[in-house]
C-alpha cells in the first residue's frame, strides 16, 4: 500500500501559519497499516522546516530584446511568450527555487536567453528581495545556480540547506519529497513519500528508481526537495524522476555542487558565441526555382561536407519534380550552383550538393550522440540585421517518447522548434529534430490525416545517412522535366460518382456503403491496367490500399465533387455550341486526367502494388467487393503532359495528341493530330478562326504526328519561302482549312515543354 | 420565335422615287400589297424546356393567289395546330399548313374560305436577282403584333451569306434596314414598283439590321411544295421540299473570314465529307476541288453548264443547291482535282478526265489531278427529329438527326434520343438530366428510337402498380457514359 499524505505550508509575505498536517491517508483499520510507519514518523517537522526555510521563489523579470530586428512572426514560440505573457503583462514569471549553498539558489533551466533578462529577484518566505545572477549551468540536471547579492545584513542572509549522505537500502529505501506550487495566489508547500519502483526486467534490480509521476507537464522542472525518511535533506530533483545510480540525472545534494558537475555560465555564454559564429560560416541560404515559372523558395542549409548541404525541410515529389534550379545566395551576388541530391525517405531532410567549388567551411560531425541531461544547443537559422544568422537555445533530453512504427525517442526540454540543429557545446551537429516520415507518408498527405510527428535523429542516426545519401533517399522524390513530372499514374477509366439512389439501383447498397463509397466506371482505355485486369464499364470502385499504408484510401463521392461539376458545365456548354451556329472555342469532349483516382494513385506510387476492391452489380442483392491487384503503371503522356510546341509571334500553343483525346473524339491509334490548347487573342492563329480544343491534322499535305513535327513543318516552310501554310482543322468528326501566315513565324519565340532543368 | 439572329416577320416596305417623294411610293406599296399582307396568328404546340407547350403566336404572311394560298416563314407556322389569318378587310380565316420547308425557313398556307367567297388580292412577287442596293424598300407586318405596320428603309445588301452551316444553307440574303421586329416574320419586303422582292425572316439585337429570303428563292420553294402538295392528298399535308444528300460540307476557294486562299481558280473546296455519306463512299476526300456535278446522263454531262464556281463564300449556297436538286434515282458524276499523291485509295479516274482536262486545265487548279468519281446521291433524310413529351418526367426528348444535331450525331454516330428540354423545377432537372443528355436506356431498355422512349415512358408511368416511381436513366453525355436515378413522385404541375 502506497503512503501518500501532503501538508500544507501557507507562505505569505505578511504571516506564516502552519496548517494541520493532512490524515487524508490510509485509514487506521487498514490492515497493512501496522508494517508501516504511522503518519506523523513519515512527515517529520524536519523536512517542513528545511523546505519552509529554503524555498524561494525567483522572479525573472523579462524585457523586449530591442537589439532584434526579426519580425515577431519569425520568432519562436518561447520569445512569443515571454513577450506575450510576461512583458506585456508586466509581470515575472515566478519559479521555485532552492537555497543549496551560501548564496546560491538552484533553479530550473528555463533556457531563456540572456537577451531577453531585465533581472532576477529572489524573494524568501519573509517576502525579502533578493538581487541575482545566473552563475552556473548544471551539466547532469536540467538547472541552473543563481548566484545572490551579497545580503546587506547578515541576519537577512538564506539559510541553505544541509545535505546529508543518503544511505541506499535497495527496495527500502524511502525518500521524502517537498515542493514549493502556486495555488490560486497563494504559494504552497506540499510533501509526498516517494515508494522505490524497481525495473520490469529480468536480473537484479539494484539501481532503485523514484518518482510519482506527480509533474503533469514535462517541462515542469522546478526543483523538488529530497529528503530521507527522517526528513534531512539528501537531494533535488529537477526531472520528476530520479535514481538512486543517478543515471536518469544528477540529484543528490553533494553531486549537484560539486564543480564538475556545471558550467560557469559566462563560459557558456562564450562558448554560445563562438559557436554561432562558426555555425554561420557553415550556413547558407538556398534559393529553389520551381517550374517554368520560376517560383522561388529560399531556405537555409547547413554545410556538412565541403560540398554538402542538408535542409532540414522535407519536399513533396510534386515540388522536387518541378525544381529547375538551386543556387546558394552569397553575398556578394555570386551564385552557386548546387544540385538535389534527394530527399531522405525516413525524415523530412534534403540534401543538396555544390556543382563546383568548395564551401568556405563546414560543420564538425559529433562523436557522441547528446545524452540524457546534458546541455546543447538547438540551433535555427534566419535573417538578422539582412544578413543570415544562427539562433541558439539550450536544451537537454529528459525522456523518451514512443513514436511511428513503435520506436523510442529522445523527449527534449524545453521542446525544440521544427527543423532544428542540435549543436554541442564543442560546436558539433549531434542531431536534427524533424518530422518523421512514415513509409506511406505521401499517401497519409493525400488523405490529410494529422502532421506527422516530429522526433530527435541523434548524430548515430545521422551519419549513415549523410556519409552514403543513396541508400537513404527516397527514390520518388527526385527532380524531373518538366513533362515527365507531369506525369500520373493511372489505372484507366473514368467514372461518375455514386449516390444512394443509384446504389439502390444497382444493387449495392452494402458494398457502396449506402452510396458513400464507389465510382462508377464509365469508360475503361485501351491497353490500359483496368482493361488487362478485366475491369468493365459499370463496375464500381471502392477502395484501394497498399500493403504499407495502414488504412484504405477510400474512393469517396464527395472527394470527386468538382469533377462533377466540371462535367456539368461542359455539358451546359454543349448546350449552347448546339445551337450556336458560329464557330466558337468548343468544350472539349475529353476529360482532364487529374482526378481523385489518379491522385489517389500518384500519392501511393508508381510500381507500388495496389489492392483494388470493386463490385461488380449482377442485379441480384448478392453482388459483394473483390478484389484485385495490380501494380501502379505510370499512364501513357495525357495533355497535362503531352509534347507541346508555342510561339507567341503565330499565337498558337499546340500539344501532341494523347490517349484521352482520342478517346472523347472517337479517334484512333493511327490517327494524326494535334490538340490546339491555346490560341492568343489578335494573332495569325485567330484570325485563321482556329480555337482552342480543336485538333489540326494536316499541314498543307503532311500529317501532323507531333507539336514538334508541326514546328519543324512550320520552319521548313519559313525557310521555303513560303508564306503560309495549310492547316486542316478537325472539330467534333468535321474538317475544314485554314491558312496561318508563317511570315510571323519567329524562332526565337519558341518554347516547348522540355526545356528541362539546365 | 427568335434564335441568335432575331427571326422576324418584315412588313413590306414601300420606297418611291428618291429623297423627298416617298409618298407615291408608298401609295403604290399600300395599294398593290398591303391588300395582300396576312397577320398570321397560329396555336403553336412545342417542346421546350422539358414541357409541350400551346401558344399563340404571331407572324405574317402574303397572299400569293386569288384561292389563298399564303406564304410565310416556317419559324411561324412550324408545330402549328391550328392557324387564324386575319386578311386586310380584318376578316379571320382559319388556315391549314400546305408545305413546311424548315430548311430555307419558308412555309406555305391555305386559307379556307367559306365558299362563295371573292377571289383575293394578289401580291405579285418581283425578280430579286435585279434589285440593287440602295434601293429604297418598305417592310409589311405585324410587328409585336401591332397589325398591318409598315417601315421603310433600303437594300443594304443583296448578296448576303451568313454563314449558317446547320439550316438557311441553301439560299443568300437581302439585308435591310427597314425595321423589322419580331411579329414582322413572313412578310414581305416590298420595292418601289409594289412587287415582293422577298420574305422578311431574320432581325438583329442591332438597329437597322435585318435579312430577307429573296422572292426567286420564295418562288422556287413554294412551287416545289405545290408540286408536293398536288401530287399527295390533302392529308398528306404539310408537305416538304425533297433535296438530295451526298455529304459534302464546301469551304470558298478565298475565305476572306479565315484568310484562307485555295490555290485553284476553278472549283470549291470540299470541306468536310460527312461519315458514311455517299461522297465518302465514292472516294471524295476533305481537301478535294469539286469542279464540276451533273447528274450521269451519259457520256460528256460535265459540260460547261455542270461547272460549280465557290471563289467565294456568296458562292456557296448555289452549289449547294445544285448538290441538293441531283437526282435521287441514277448517280452523279462529279468532277474533282486532288494533290498527286495526295489520295492513296484507288479513285476512279474515267476517261472524262481527258476531255474535261480540256475544260479544266491543270494550272487552272494549282497543278492538281483531275479525276471523277460517280456518287449515288440519296433523298435527305427528315431535318428536324420528332418530339416527346414526358409529361410526368418534365422532359422532352427528342430524335437525333444528323442534319440539325450534327454535333450529337457525331457523338452517337447512328443517331438516338436527347434530351431537348428540362423544365424547371422538375422531375428529370432535380434528377440532374441536362440538354442534349444522349439517352441510352430507360431502365433495362434500351433507347434507339423515339418509339423505344415512349413505350418505355408510357410503360412506367402508365404503372400504377410501381412500388417506387423511379427509373435508371443510362445517359451518354459528351463522351461519356453517366447513370441518372430519375425518380417521379412528386408532381410539380400539380403544384401550382
Amino acid at each position: 500500500m502506497r503512503a501518500f499524505l501532503t501538508a500544507l505550508l501557507l507562505l505569505t509575505a505578511g504571516s506564516v501559519a502552519w496548517a494541520q498536517p493532512m490524515t487524508a491517508t490510509a485509514p487506521a483499520t487498514s490492515p497493512a497499516a501496522e508494517d508501516e510507519p504511522a503518519v506523523d514518523e513519515i512527515v517529520p517537522e524536519a523536512l517542513l522546516r528545511a523546505a519552509r526555510e529554503s524555498f524561494v521563489i525567483v522572479e525573472f523579470w523579462y524585457k523586449k530584446d530591442l537589439s532584434d530586428a526579426a519580425k515577431a512572426d519569425h520568432k519562436d514560440w518561447r520569445t512569443r511568450r515571454l513577450y506575450s505573457d510576461f512583458v506585456d503583462q508586466k509581470r515575472p514569471e515566478e519559479r521555485a527555487g532552492l537555497v543549496v549553498d551560501d548564496g546560491l539558489v538552484l533553479v530550473a533551466d528555463s533556457a531563456i536567453e540572456d537577451r531577453f533578462l531585465e533581472k532576477i529577484v529572489v524573494r524568501d518566505v519573509r517576502g525579502r528581495r533578493h538581487e541575482a545572477t545566473r552563475e552556473r549551468l548544471l551539466t547532469d540536471a536540467p538547472g541552473v545556480l543563481l548566484r545572490l547579492a551579497p545580503p546587506k545584513k547578515r541576519r537577512e542572509a538564506l539559510h541553505p540547506l544541509a545535505f546529508v549522505p543518503v544511505e541506499d537500502r535497495g527496495v527500502n529505501t524511502l525518500l521524502l519529497s517537498a515542493r514549493l506550487f502556486q495555488s490560486d495566489d497563494q504559494w504552497r508547500i506540499d510533501a509526498a513519500s516517494l515508494p522505490a519502483a524497481v525495473p520490469f526486467a529480468p536480473g537484479k534490480a539494484k539501481n532503485v528508481h523514484f518518482g510519482d509521476g506527480s509533474r503533469n507537464d514535462p517541462h515542469d522542472a522546478d526543483p523538488e526537495l529530497i529528503a530521507d525518511e527522517t526528513g534531512r535533506p539528501v537531494g533535488v530533483d529537477l526531472s520528476g524522476e530520479f535514481d538512486m545510480a543517478q543515471k536518469l540525472c544528477a540529484w543528490k545534494g553533494a553531486d549537484l555542487l560539486a564543480p564538475s558537475a556545471s558550467l560557469d555560465w559566462k563560459l557558456v555564454r562564450a562558448a554560445e558565441d563562438k559557436a554561432r559564429a562558426a555555425l554561420i560560416d557553415c550556413v547558407h541560404q538556398v534559393v529553389f526555382q520551381f517550374g517554368k515559372a520560376g517560383h522561388e523558395y529560399t531556405t537555409y542549409a547547413l554545410a556538412v561536407s565541403p560540398t554538402e548541404l542538408l535542409i532540414p525541410e522535407g519536399i513533396t515529389r510534386q515540388s522536387a519534380a518541378q525544381i529547375r534550379r538551386i543556387f546558394l545566395k552569397e553575398p556578394p551576388a555570386a551564385q552557386r550552383r548546387a544540385d538535389f541530391v534527394g530527399a531522405y525517405k525516413g525524415f523530412d531532410a534534403v540534401l543538396l550538393r555544390l556543382r563546383e567549388g568548395k564551401l568556405p567551411a563546414h560543420v564538425e560531425l559529433g562523436r557522441d550522440d547528446p545524452q540524457r541531461m546534458k546541455p546543447f544547443w538547438a540551433a535555427t537559422c534566419r535573417e538578422r540585421f539582412g544578413r543570415k544568422y544562427v539562433d541558439l537555445g539550450t536544451a537537454r533530453l529528459v525522456g523518451k517518447q514512443r513514436g511511428y512504427a513503435g520506436a523510442y525517442s529522445w523527449r527534449a526540454s524545453p521542446e525544440l522548434p521544427s527543423g532544428a540543429f542540435l549543436v554541442n557545446f564543442q560546436g558539433q551537429l549531434v542531431g536534427l529534430y524533424v518530422p518523421q516520415r512514415p513509409e506511406d507518408e505521401a499517401t497519409r498527405q493525400y488523405l490529410r490525416k494529422d502532421e506527422p510527428a516530429q522526433r530527435i535523429y541523434p548524430i548515430s542516426e545521422l551519419r549513415d545517412a549523410l556519409a552514403r545519401p543513396g541508400e537513404h533517399m527516397d527514390p520518388r522524390i527526385v527532380v524531373k522535366t518538366a513533362s515527365e513530372s507531369r506525369r500520373r499514374a493511372w489505372f484507366g477509366v473514368e467514372y461518375s460518382r455514386i449516390n444512394r439512389d443509384l446504389a439502390e439501383a444497382f444493387k449495392v447498397s452494402k458494398p457502396t456503403q449506402d452510396g458513400q463509397v464507389g465510382f462508377v466506371v464509365s469508360a475503361v482505355y485501351a491497353g490500359s491496367p483496368a482493361e488487362k485486369v478485366g475491369i468493365r464499364v459499370g463496375d464500381i470502385l471502392l477502395r484501394l490500399k497498399s500493403e504499407t499504408m495502414a488504412y484504405p484510401i477510400e474512393l469517396l463521392p464527395a472527394r470527386a465533387r468538382d469533377e462533377e461539376y466540371d462535367s456539368r458545365r461542359r455539358s451546359a456548354a454543349y448546350a449552347e455550341s448546339e445551337s450556336e451556329e458560329w464557330l466558337g472555342e468548343p468544350e472539349p469532349t475529353w476529360r482532364n486526367r487529374k482526378n481523385t483516382l489518379t491522385e489517389a494513385l500518384d500519392a501511393v506510387g508508381i510500381g507500388k502494388e495496389v489492392s483494388i476492391w470493386y463490385v461488380r452489380p449482377d442485379g441480384t442483392d448478392a453482388a459483394a467487393a473483390k478484389e484485385l491487384k495490380y501494380r501502379i503503371e505510370q499512364a501513357p503522356v495525357d495533355q497535362d503532359s503531352a509534347g507541346k510546341w508555342q510561339n507567341r509571334s503565330l499565337g498558337l500553343t499546340v500539344k501532341d495528341m494523347t490517349y484521352e483525346v482520342r478517346h472523347g473524339l472517337n479517334l484512333r491509334d493511327s490517327d494524326a493530330g494535334v490538340v490546339v490548347a491555346k490560341v492568343e487573342d489578335g494573332s495569325p492563329m485567330q484570325v485563321a478562326r482556329i480555337f482552342a480544343n480543336e485538333v489540326l491534322t494536316r499541314l498543307d499535305d503532311a500529317p501532323l504526328t507531333s507539336a514538334a513535327r508541326m514546328r519543324e513543318l512550320v520552319a521548313a516552310a519559313r525557310q521555303a519561302g513560303k508564306d503560309k501554310v495549310r492547316l486542316t482543322v478537325l472539330r467534333l468528326g468535321k474538317t475544314r482549312f485554314a491558312d496561318l501566315p508563317v511570315a510571323a513565324y519567329d524562332p526565337r519565340d519558341d518554347e516547348g515543354l522540355d526545356e528541362g532543368e539546365e | 420565335m427568335t434564335r441568335w439572329v432575331a427571326r422576324m416577320l418584315l412588313p413590306t416596305a414601300l420606297l418611291l422615287g428618291g429623297a423627298g417623294c416617298a409618298e407615291p411610293m408608298i401609295e403604290v406599296a399600300k395599294n398593290k400589297v398591303y391588300p395582300a399582307l396576312v397577320f398570321v396568328k397560329p396555336i403553336r404546340e412545342t417542346f421546350e424546356a422539358g414541357e409541350r407547350q400551346r401558344a399563340e403566336v404571331f407572324g405574317s404572311g402574303v397572299i400569293i393567289s386569288a384561292d389563298g394560298l399564303v406564304v410565310t416563314n416556317h419559324h411561324v407556322a412550324e408545330k402549328a395546330i391550328e392557324v387564324n389569318c386575319v386578311l386586310g378587310d380584318r376578316e379571320q380565316v382559319p388556315a391549314t399548313v400546305v408545305g413546311l420547308d424548315p430548311e430555307t425557313d419558308l412555309a406555305l398556307l391555305k386559307l379556307n374560305l367559306p365558299p362563295g367567297h371573292p377571289p383575293l388580292t394578289v401580291a405579285r412577287f418581283g425578280d430579286s436577282d435585279a434589285v440593287e442596293p440602295g434601293q429604297p424598300v418598305l417592310a409589311l407586318g405585324s410587328p409585336f403584333g401591332f397589325t398591318r405596320s409598315i417601315s421603310q428603309g433600303i437594300i443594304s445588301n443583296t448578296k448576303r451569306y451568313i454563314g449558317f452551316t446547320t439550316q438557311y444553307q441553301y439560299n443568300l440574303w437581302l439585308q435591310t434596314d427597314a425595321a423589322i421586329n419580331p411579329g414582322n416574320s413572313g412578310g414581305p419586303l416590298v420595292n418601289v414598283r409594289g412587287e415582293v422582292i422577298g420574305i422578311n425572316t431574320l432581325g438583329t439585337w442591332a438597329e437597322g439590321v435585318g435579312f430577307a429570303i429573296p422572292s426567286n428563292v420564295v418562288r422556287d420553294v413554294v412551287s416545289r411544295l405545290l408540286d408536293a402538295a398536288g401530287r399527295s392528298g390533302r392529308d398528306a399535308w404539310p408537305v416538304k421540299v425533297q433535296r438530295a444528300y451526298v455529304g459534302l460540307q464546301l469551304q470558298a476557294l478565298k475565305d476572306f473570314n479565315t484568310n484562307s486562299f485555295t490555290d485553284s481558280r476553278a472549283g470549291v473546296l470540299v470541306q468536310s465529307v460527312d461519315q458514311d455519306s455517299p461522297a465518302e463512299q465514292a472516294g471524295v476526300r476533305d481537301g478535294d476541288i469539286l469542279l464540276a456535278v451533273a447528274a450521269d446522263g451519259g457520256p460528256g454531262v460535265l459540260t460547261r453548264e455542270a461547272r460549280v464556281d465557290g471563289t467565294y463564300v456568296e458562292d456557296l449556297p448555289a452549289i449547294r443547291r445544285m448538290l441538293a436538286d441531283l437526282p435521287t434515282d441514277r448517280p452523279a458524276k462529279f468532277l474533282l482535282a486532288r494533290r498527286n499523291g495526295e489520295p492513296s485509295d484507288a479513285v476512279t479516274v474515267a476517261s472524262a478526265e481527258l476531255t474535261a482536262g480540256t475544260v479544266f486545265p491543270s494550272e487552272l487548279v494549282g497543278g492538281r489531278r483531275i479525276f471523277e468519281l460517280t456518287v449515288a446521291p440519296i433523298t435527305r433524310g427528315k431535318f428536324e427529329g420528332e418530339d416527346l413529351d414526358c409529361k410526368r418526367w418534365n422532359l422532352t426528348l427528342k430524335e437525333i438527326t444528323k442534319y440539325s444535331n450534327p454535333r450529337l450525331h457525331f457523338l452517337q454516330p447512328g443517331g438516338g434520343v436527347f434530351v431537348q428540354g428540362v423544365r424547371e423545377p422538375g422531375n428529370a432537372s432535380f434528377a440532374g438530366l441536362q440538354p442534349n443528355d444522349i439517352i441510352l436506356k430507360i431502365g433495362e431498355t434500351p433507347v434507339r428510337t423515339l418509339a423505344d422512349a415512349r413505350k418505355a415512358y408510357e410503360t412506367l408511368v402508365g404503372n400504377d402498380k410501381l412500388p417506387e416511381k423511379k427509373v435508371l436513366i443510362t445517359i451518354r453525355r459528351g463522351a461519356f457514359l453517366d447513370w441518372i436515378m430519375l425518380n417521379w413522385t412528386t408532381d410539380y404541375l400539380k403544384e401550382e
